[in-house]
């Protein structure tokens, strides 16, 4: 896999514009993942997404190549949602809400093509439940427990996408986690 | 009863597979006789499952298409050859073209010439004219470029003018064939012709041995 992407950069940096549609074909899933679950609303996480691959695309002699290059794209697309999140701090709480209505819609799709068993549903809900419960994180738990679970890496290259050392990252999953163990115990 | 902070920690490095293994063993020695703590943990892995059992998100359809349209126009070579390679017999005819064009155009535009086997010729440079004086009789062919001709002798071959003007004055004479090319076109099409004229001699030759 890093062989194969480690080419692919080349070609790109050669100015090959259709190799990079190689690239996003391979991580559109995962930085959408991420940009989703830290802003929590599909359009506004398409948008930051698709400009983090334009950004990875204008600086991509900026990569260095012996490093893993997901490591590299998570990063842009975890600091360009912060950025957004900063961005639409006024407004987070109604944001929040249509996310819920969103959510809610998805839902409604689902059971109206067929009928779910009865813990399918249950754990639609608790899908929901959990979406909301790491939107209403802090921005600074938010990533460390979105790249943690939803991506699912190391303690390290978490540390390398924040640019925050591998002790501070402990402790905000940490606390991330325990913020979410009560919300979750709340619902 | 009250735990110690550290139990809480030692909760989250057992999650993180950061415990050793005696630190694991305190943790679980400790859940087995503090129900607090262990409802605690329990909700944490609890938490963690529902973290992790999210669902795998897709892309919105067309995503890469979407990217792609925004990017910076890539540099011109590579679409070049990207072109080059997916169109070779294309590529191949108007190299050919581009090579033909510049031979025809090269030898259209080199310098001003005179050829003629024989015979004594005037020329007169105030009106760019080269001149087969009276009497005078040019044995063979006559090609005049980027020049004028005016004829006045006797000339026993054909007479091509390319790019300029001939005049015959009554007591001229041409034996073969007299031509003018004035435009590049017309230089091209005789270019060709004379191409063509070649390698049908080419052949016939060949046929007589």
């Amino acid at each position: 896999m890093d062989a194969i992407v480690k080419r692919i950069v080349l070609k790109v940096r050669k100015g090959d514009h259709n190799a990079f549609g190689e690239l996003v074909e391979l991580y559109k899933d995962r930085v959408f993942a991420l940009t989703y679950r830290m802003l929590g609303n599909r359009q506004e996480a398409e948008d930051v997404a698709q400009e983090a691959f334009i950004r990875a695309y204008t600086n991509i002699d900026r990569y260095q190549i012996d490093r893993k290059f997901s490591t590299w794209l998570y990063r842009i697309a975890t600091n360009l949602s912060i950025d957004r999140m900063r961005k639409k701090k006024p407004d987070y709480y109604l944001d929040a809400e249509v996310a819920g209505t969103e959510g809610l819609t998805m839902y409604s799709q689902v059971s109206t093509e067929e009928p779910l068993p009865e813990e399918e549903v249950v754990s639609l809900e608790a899908q929901e439940g959990i979406h909301q419960a790491i939107l209403s994180l802090p921005a600074k738990y938010r990533s460390a427990i979105t790249l943690k679970y939803i991506q699912e890496l190391s303690l390290k290259e978490i540390s390398e996408i924040l640019d925050l050392p591998v002790g501070t990252v402990k402790t905000r999953i940490h606390r991330g986690r325990e913020a979410l163990r009560k919300q979750l115990r709340e619902q | 009863m009250k735990c110690p902070a550290e139990i809480i920690v030692l909760m989250h490095e057992v999650l993180d597979e950061e415990a050793t293994n005696e630190q694991r063993r305190e943790l679980f020695d400790h859940l087995q006789t503090c129900h607090d703590c262990k409802e605690h943990y329990d909700e944490l892995k609890k938490t963690e499952s529902f973290l992790l059992s999210s669902p795998s998100m897709k892309a919105p359809d067309g995503f890469t298409s979407k990217v792609m349209e925004q990017l910076p126009q890539e540099k011109r070579t590579v679409w070049m050859k990207r072109w080059m390679k997916s169109h070779p017999l294309v590529t191949a005819a108007i190299l050919f073209l581009v090579l033909m064009a510049g031979s025809v155009y090269s030898s259209w535009t080199s310098e001003d010439q005179l050829s003629a086997l024989s015979g004594n010729l005037r020329f007169d440079q105030e009106t760019n004219t080269v001149i087969v004086p009276e009497g005078e009789v040019i044995e063979g062919d006559l090609t005049v470029k980027n020049r004028n001709l005016e004829i006045d002798g006797q000339v026993k071959g054909d007479v091509l003018v390319i790019n300029g003007e001939q005049y015959m004055a009554s007591a001229g004479q041409v034996t073969g064939e007299i031509e003018e090319v004035d435009h590049i076109l017309d230089w091209t099409w005789y270019q060709f012709k004379h191409l063509l004229h070649d390698i049908g001699n080419l052949f016939s030759s060949e046929d007589k041995k």
